[in-house]
């Protein structure tokens, strides 16, 4: 055994040849601590997400600036496929209607799915990988166990994904909303033919905000109880599409309806069926474009009597005739024939209804990951 | 540079436990765990597969809750604002983020703690020739345990807990970073806690040890305490009778050859040393040796019967208790 | 600061503690006059870095180095040499040392292995050291710096090293 050798130690002798300069100004002060992090981790999700957003947006404008010109250039302004206005009656005008429904149909049902599934494409790719990998791969411990507390790094690794997804997807109303007023009623497009249908109203406005939002939070929370990336891709699918059915049912109820009623004649059916018109309408007036929510007759005393159609059968004097056991009970008292509906006025109030559901579930969301992470090993 | 080693101001003890104890469904991982590592130790953790040193780190680091009892790092509780930033701990799995470069790795060191100190980080990382721009999913087993120990020690923390650190290490590495690790150590009188499998590589390195067994803490103190409250003695016995020559001893552990009986024995009442000093009143014709820290560890991880021994200095307060 | 001149080297396995060990390399570099007053002893840290043993052992030595009057420990700045221990004629080339190499050369030669040898030299130590000291002193010798060892980092240029040195 040797005692001696010379001993230099070049790290310990020369403190700037380890090169701890990093200049402290670069750092940009927004992007710092437990938001950098989670930024940095979620970058090529977050840019991935930024480029097809982007893609997506340039296409509606793309397709959008196209059937806006030629609708203008051919006068279509005012020619919706499904109520084909008089004025549109005409059979040049009818070619050419069909000959725009032709070229562009198939982009515009294809852009109406894209829309759809954007949101969930967030919850699925976005949302469910957000906790649910620091738990799979244990990275969560390494996180647990620097200077900052949980709390504060689960507000980070939510806040980060979540102001993006506002952000990009306030960029998407905007454009989906301007392509839907394009589009609506022009194509023979199942889901954009009103204002109502349901391709329309999930894309348009701030319920797509709405929806982005709750798709992210959605997947953060199932990630932070199934912790398994692969299995919370898939809960989170299945729950997406449950409250996506949920609040798009929701909407029509939360908001009041309105009942447009007329007077009616109601008699039993006659013995000879002979005198009887089929497949008659009640007509109470409801406004072109509203959204029916059902039908019925009225007794005096206030009774509802809902029929499952609007369809009617009539005598020739105009006396409807009943078809069923509830109203046979009671026709010698009814007084009046009723429609429920929103008008196309109400639109606007249930997007921000919707959008408002959406936003509260996705808070209530976000709170309870804040209240579970304490129980998370 | 200071020869002393800086204590932190408080003298409350590194870690204290009392009663502590975690069940999981298959049942107890840790049971009335009571023991306390004085702060400025380099403390050995050790027992066998499945005896709760995995457990007792994740409830010192605040991972995990205590079922049962308490722990106490510099009398906070784990995880709370006083202690996050004191504690590093370097689990087993050395969890790191794979997408991120060692730089990158180093800079969320950064951005997490307060007390951060990059060039402590990064001569670790040098010594390995790590390039600081490698995606830490291309590293080697070895390469991501020093980027993982680099995070740790960048923390300064005033307790640092390893969880099987340089079972991935090569042994040129493993002399090399044991080193670097102590060195830190000394500078920030840092009370490392730190667990292996393998015995000899503690021995040198620890100062104290604990030694887990099935849940339970089976022996914990100063290494000279220990080793000198303890004798291995050897000699010709014949037969499975009692060893009239240990009575009056704690028999740790005995073994025997049909001739032969080798058995590590301690004082049987208290943790005082017995007044024969070296011979310690054992008959003729026995060797009476004082125990390598390997062979005592050993001896006890052999012997699960062999009653628990706590030197004075690792038994917790009674105010510990209290708490 | 002067760079520190020694490194120690830990057997793990040789038996002996690894405290005792820094004690007995300090006292020999001491003795061989390799450490001489006034140097500074590595830090803590770098001792621990080199050998990786543990910090509070290498403490617990310096301690031990001070308590026997050896070395100075100054807060904050270092531990350094108070006394030496070398003594003339301790050196390698020294009379003794010549006078041992001629001995073992002769035991070699009657047919001694390197135990045997080894054996003879601690009987001999053994029986010579139980008896009263006589009071003898060391013959006199030259003083030279060359030590067949290593070299000390700073001044020293030995002849060996001489031609290789860069420049």
């Amino acid at each position: 055994m040797t005692t001696m050798t010379t001993s230099t130690d070049p790290t310990s002798a020369d403190p700037a040849a380890t090169g701890s300069g990093h200049p402290p100004a670069r750092t940009r002060r927004w992007l710092r601590g437990a938001v950098w992090l989670s930024g940095r981790q979620e970058r090529t999700a977050l840019l991935v997400a930024g480029g097809v957003l982007s893609a997506v947006c340039a296409w509606m404008l793309f397709l959008g600036l196209q059937i806006s010109s030629f609708v203008e250039a051919h006068h279509l302004q005012h020619c919706n496929i499904v109520y084909f206005p008089p004025e549109c009656n005409a059979t040049s005008v009818s070619t050419v209607v069909q000959r725009l429904d032709q070229s562009w149909q198939q982009s515009v049902q294809t852009t109406g799915w894209i829309l759809l599934a954007l949101p969930p494409a967030l919850g699925l790719f976005l949302g469910a990988p957000l906790l649910a990998r620091e738990l799979e791969t244990g990275t969560h411990r390494l996180a647990w166990t620097q200077s900052i507390s949980r709390r504060r790094w689960l507000a980070a690794r939510l806040g980060v994904p979540l102001a993006v997804t506002l952000a990009g997807s306030t960029v998407l109303a905007v454009v989906s909303t301007w392509w839907v007023h394009v589009v609506e009623g022009r194509f023979a497009v199942p889901g954009y033919y009103h204002w109502f249908t349901w391709l329309t109203r999930t894309t348009t406005g701030p319920a797509a905000v709405g929806f982005c939002l709750l798709g992210v939070a959605l997947g953060a929370a199932v990630g932070l109880l199934v912790r398994r990336v692969v299995a919370s891709m898939a809960v989170t699918a299945a729950l997406t599409l449950v409250l996506r059915l949920l609040v798009d049912n929701l909407r029509f109820v939360l908001l009041p309806a309105k009942r447009a009623a007329v007077g009616i004649h109601v008699a039993a059916a006659p013995t000879d069926p002979h005198v009887v018109l089929f497949g008659g309408q009640i007509n109470t007036g409801v406004p072109l474009e509203s959204y029916n929510l059902g039908n019925g007759f009225l007794t005096g005393s206030g009774l509802r009597i809902p029929l499952s159609s609007d369809s009617i059968d009539t005598l020739r004097d105009g006396t409807t005739v009943c078809s069923d056991n509830p109203c046979l009970a009671h026709h010698g008292e009814i007084v009046q024939a009723y429609s429920d509906y929103q008008p196309p006025g109400a639109e606007w109030p249930m997007l921000w209804t919707e959008t408002g559901l959406c936003l509260a579930l996705a808070a209530a969301l976000v709170a309870f990951c804040f209240l579970w992470i304490r129980r998370v090993r | 540079m200071s020869h002393q080693i800086p204590v932190p101001a408080d003298d409350a003890p590194a870690l204290e436990a009392t009663g502590l104890g975690l069940k999981y469904r298959r049942g107890w991982a840790l049971r009335d765990c009571d023991f306390r590592l004085p702060a400025g130790r380099i403390c050995g953790l050790v027992g066998p597969n499945g005896a709760g040193k995995s457990t007792l780190m994740a409830l010192a680091a605040g991972l995990l809750p205590p079922g049962a009892g308490s722990v106490r790092v510099f009398g906070g509780a784990p995880g709370s604002p006083q202690t996050r930033g004191r504690v590093a701990f370097l689990g087993q799995d050395k969890p790191l983020y794979p997408r991120l470069t060692v730089a990158e790795t180093l800079r969320a060191g950064r951005e997490l703690n307060p007390g951060w100190d990059q060039e402590a980080a990064e001569r670790i990382v040098r010594q390995g020739d790590l390039p600081m721009s490698a995606r830490v999913a291309g590293l080697t087993g070895g390469q991501r345990t020093r980027v993982a120990l680099a995070l740790a020690l960048g923390k300064r923390p005033d307790l640092l807990m390893l969880d099987e650190p340089l079972s991935d290490v090569d042994p040129v590495s493993r002399q090399e970073l044991t080193g670097a690790l102590l060195g830190e150590a000394v500078e920030n009188g840092t009370t490392v806690l730190i667990s292996s499998h393998v015995l000899a590589e503690l021995d040198g390195v620890c100062d104290y040890v604990l030694v887990l067994g099935g849940g339970r803490v089976r022996l914990a103190g100063d290494v000279d305490e220990l080793l000198a409250s303890h004798r291995l003695v050897v000699g010709a016995h014949e037969g499975d009778g009692p060893v009239p020559a240990l009575a009056g001893h704690q028999v740790v552990e005995l073994r025997r050859t049909s001739r032969q009986a080798t058995a590590l024995i301690r004082p049987a009442e208290g943790d005082g040393i017995p007044p024969g000093e070296d011979g310690w009143g054992i008959g003729d014709g026995w060797d009476v040796l004082r125990p390598t820290l390997e062979e005592l560890l050993l001896c006890y991880l052999r012997s699960p019967q062999a009653p628990a021994l706590l030197t004075p200095c690792a038994r917790p307060t009674p105010e510990a208790a209290l708490r | 600061m002067a760079a520190s001149v020694v490194e120690y080297l830990i057997d793990r396995h040789s038996g002996l503690s690894p405290y005792l060990q820094i004690v007995e390399q300090t006292k020999r570099a001491l003795r061989l006059g390799v450490l001489r007053p006034g140097d500074q002893l590595p830090t803590a840290r770098e001792v621990v870095e080199a050998t990786a043993i543990n910090p509070n052992t290498v403490l617990k030595a310096y301690r031990e180095l001070e308590r026997e009057g050896l070395v100075d420990s100054r807060r904050g700045v270092g531990t350094f040499v108070r006394r030496s221990l070398a003594k003339p004629g301790t050196i390698a080339d020294s009379a003794l040392h010549t006078e041992l190499a001629a001995w073992v050369r002769r035991a070699r030669a009657a047919g001694l292995d390197r135990e045997d040898a080894a054996a003879l030299i601690t009987t001999a130590l053994d029986s010579v050291f139980s008896e009263p000291a006589t009071g003898a002193s060391g013959p006199d010798v030259d003083h030279d710096d060359t030590t067949s060892t290593t070299s000390t980092t700073s001044t020293t240029s030995t002849a060996g090293t001489a031609d290789e040195e860069p420049g």
